[in-house]
């Protein structure tokens, strides 16, 4: 007969015992790895369970900081755009143009940008901000084993990046827009492909809808899980699709308008629970927006310059930079000194397809910023994880990390 | 936006509020340190003011200026739609230290944490204040000015590659 | 009054037996299988290498060293790439051309694998001297030292240039 010992002292026999309750447990800690498929942006999570209900999280940033503000106070505002390009990877536009606008403001010349650079900002912030939604919905929904709608969505993503690669050269990396608007104007024949891209978008998400919404596994696993309450989301300084699945009507484009957002018609999806399925559905709410927003945009886009033409802060034509010496010389100084911002600070905000993006930027009076702070609307949202799933199951962590968001470029930076 | 904040904290707090502006229109308030907390709770639970979020928390450094470190607070009421800008100033030289908001909003939770590990300012009565972006063994708090950009801290050391200069 | 839409959470109903989105996934993906099948629509596959995605006119790859009209480079050596590079991957050394006003450049290097692909070196050249234009990522290769470009190999694919040596008569839009 074999001899089995007791599992802890003080304890009766195993024997003895009349109950599985009653056998000695202890709660084990989980490494959920940086290194992980769920993990986007490689985020590691700590997570304690007892069986399979877990009892404690520590979520774990910083793999991704690539010391943005340090490399922001040697380069100057214009240098900056490629690094705003990669802060949140998944809608770049966005950040470019959250931070042009930040520095127009702190130069007081939001009101001069041509229009026609404010419209294409749009146009191609909303573009972007489908390509985030198409992004997170995907790949969410391949995690829960939705491995079809996943490929349809990037699928998708696709169609918008190669109208993008068209405008900018790039798809991902446009360093497109600069201080007082946009680099380059479109080229012929854009607005019709856009249209016939966003047709299609828009019959594909449709799809994916269709599949997903009211199917009963993708509601079970989705449903009640990661919930969060509007008081707690407030003040955890949520913003965007997490905050409105909440219940809170909050978004920077209808509470403090800017570029010309106020010209459009479109509503602001709200969630009722604040749960996983409320920030899917909220998302894919957001996309038909933006199309609505871009169809507006295109059917109303005016005609004239793309860049404010001020001398201190644009870069000339080409053809004046060749052949006058004035555009010269204007070229060199903007070039070699930067644009000379005058000594202060502001805070400048966009809804970035995370929430709210804000740029704090203190200049000195040089061609370079003297700090500029990102607030990327993941970093403080990922540190409510950790109330979120605790009391969930394993699997629950999941659909919660996931529809979250936490975009490594702009959390961590 | 409209002034009402700055003069409601000009009216309670008159000796801790160090100067205010308007620049761009973003009200901003300089205000003591130690007045810190009170100022917050007033921004917080007066129902005209209602900041119930603190977008963000960061720290600047002016370095060769004293005080050298400015923690800024930047809070946002999501019913009114007004924000307010607070920047207190630290003059504890080597070691700054400031009382911590997080029984406040949750949010200054790990915008403390960053702001300790990038730029070594203190928070007094955080729960957890421990790196948040850098690894543990990280030496220093590299968004100092006087931290180098091109200093680099590998924390595992590699054999340089074969036609690698080293 | 900000315009809300409130998301519509609907009760299961025959829902909850599972089969009803079985059916209706089920009718999706096979009208894609045949639509995929018989018109083609969106298939998205190219069979690379034969077939390849035609890269838009504006994409930027490896850059290249403009050439005047006698095969010398156009880049005088200004300096304004490295400068506003981001990247600091663009080394340029001057030198003194001889009689006359210009220098050209005795040394210009890109570092393609420290290269961010911006473009901001092409907007800063006031002599159309380089471009982005090639159309061709930088080929990986197996040493470091392989991704250096010089003046040779940048130039290789050296052309006819929109800048006009000395300022065209007519340049101004009408």
């Amino acid at each position: 007969m074999i001899e089995r010992r007791t599992l802890a002292i003080g304890l009766p026999d195993w024997r003895e015992l009349e109950s599985d309750d009653q056998l000695p447990t202890e709660p084990l800690r989980i490494n959920m790895g940086p290194s992980h498929p769920a993990m986007h942006g490689t985020v590691r999570i700590v997570i304690t369970v007892e069986g399979e209900t877990i009892v404690g999280a520590d979520v774990e940033v910083g793999y991704l900081h690539r010391c943005f503000e340090k490399e922001c106070e040697a380069a100057t505002w214009t240098q900056i755009f490629p690094y705003c390009d990669r802060l949140n990877y998944a809608s770049p536009m966005l950040n470019t143009v959250g931070y042009a606008c930040a520095v127009e403001k702190l130069l007081a010349i939001t009101g001069e940008i041509p229009l026609r650079a404010q419209y294409l900002r749009v146009i191609t912030g909303e573009l972007s901000r489908i390509t985030d939604h198409l992004t997170c919905n995907g790949a969410s929904a391949m995690e829960l084993g939705a491995f079809t709608v996943f490929l349809w969505m990037m699928k998708a993503r696709e169609w918008i990046y190669a109208a993008l690669e068209e405008l900018c050269g790039a798809r991902l990396t446009y360093s497109w827009v600069r201080v007082g608007g946009v680099a380059t104007d479109l080229p012929s024949g854009w607005i019709e492909r856009v249209r016939r891209i966003l047709a299609k978008v828009r019959r594909a998400v449709d799809d994916c809808a269709r599949l997903l919404v009211d199917s009963r596994i993708f509601r079970d696993r989705m449903e009640g899980v990661g919930v969060i309450s509007a008081e707690r989301a407030l003040s955890y300084a949520f913003t965007g699709p997490q905050l409105r699945s909440t219940g809170v009507a909050s978004d920077v484009r209808k509470d403090h308008p800017y570029l010309v957002y106020d010209r459009f018609d479109f509503s602001v999806p709200v969630g009722a629970r604040g749960d996983s399925y409320d920030r899917f559905m909220v998302r894919m709410e957001e996309m038909s927006q933006s199309m609505r927003i871009i169809d507006q945009a295109l059917d109303n886009l005016p005609p004239g310059p793309i860049l404010l033409d001020d001398p201190a802060i644009s870069l000339p034509a080409k053809p004046e930079v060749y052949n006058t010496i004035e555009g010269m010389i204007r070229h060199f100084k903007i070039i070699f000194d930067g644009i000379k911002v005058p000594p202060g600070e502001v805070y400048g905000y966009t809804e970035a397809a995370n929430g709210e993006l804000g740029f704090y930027l203190v200049s000195d009076g040089t061609g370079r910023p003297y700090k500029c702070r990102c607030r990327g609307p993941s970093f403080v949202m990922i540190s409510a994880l950790a109330g979120m799933i605790k009391g969930g199951g394993v699997a629950d962590v999941v659909p919660t990390f996931g529809m979250m968001n936490y975009i490594g470029g702009e959390g961590d930076r | 936006m409209s002034a009402a904040i700055l003069s409601a904290l000009r009216e309670r707090f008159g000796d801790s509020i160090a100067a205010t502006h308007n620049y761009r229109g973003d009200e901003t308030a300089v205000i003591a340190p130690d007045a810190l907390i009170e100022i917050c709770h007033f921004l917080r639970d007066e129902s005209p003011l209602a900041m119930k979020c603190l977008m963000d928390l960061t720290c600047v450094d002016y370095l060769g200026r004293e005080p050298r470190f400015e923690v800024v607070y930047h809070l946002y009421s999501p019913t009114l739609r007004h924000r307010v800008r607070l920047k207190a100033p630290l003059t504890d030289g080597e070691d700054p230290q400031i009382d911590s908001v997080t029984q406040l909003w949750h949010s200054a939770d790990w915008y403390e944490r960053e702001a300790w590990d990038l730029y070594g300012v203190r928070f007094r009565g955080h729960p957890d204040l421990r790196r948040v972006l850098l690894y543990d063994q990280f030496v220093g708090h590299p968004l100092r000015k006087d931290y180098p950009k091109e200093r680099r801290q590998p924390l595992a050391r590699r054999a340089p590659a074969p036609d690698e200069e080293t | 009054m900000i315009d809300v839409k409130r998301i519509e959470r609907h009760r299961l109903g025959a829902e909850r037996s599972f089969l009803p989105s079985v059916a209706r996934g089920m009718v999706t993906t096979m009208r894609h299988f045949f639509e995929n099948l018989f018109a083609r629509r969106e298939t998205e596959t190219l069979r690379y290498p034969e077939e390849r995605q035609p890269y838009p006119p504006r994409f930027r790859g490896l850059h290249r060293l403009m050439l005047r009209d006698d095969g010398t480079l156009r880049c005088v050596a200004c300096m304004l790439c490295p400068t506003v590079c981001p990247a600091h991957c663009i080394t340029v050394e001057a030198e003194d051309v001889g009689p006359g006003p210009e220098k050209r450049a005795r040394l210009f290097e890109i570092d393609e694998l420290r290269c961010i692909v911006c473009g901001l070196c092409v907007e800063a050249c006031p002599c159309d001297a380089i471009r982005m234009d090639t159309g061709v990522h930088a080929p990986p290769t197996v040493r470091r030292a392989e991704a250096v470009y010089g003046i040779r190999r940048l130039s290789e694919r050296g052309g006819r240039s929109i800048a006009v040596q000395g300022g065209a008569p007519d340049w101004r839009p009408r």
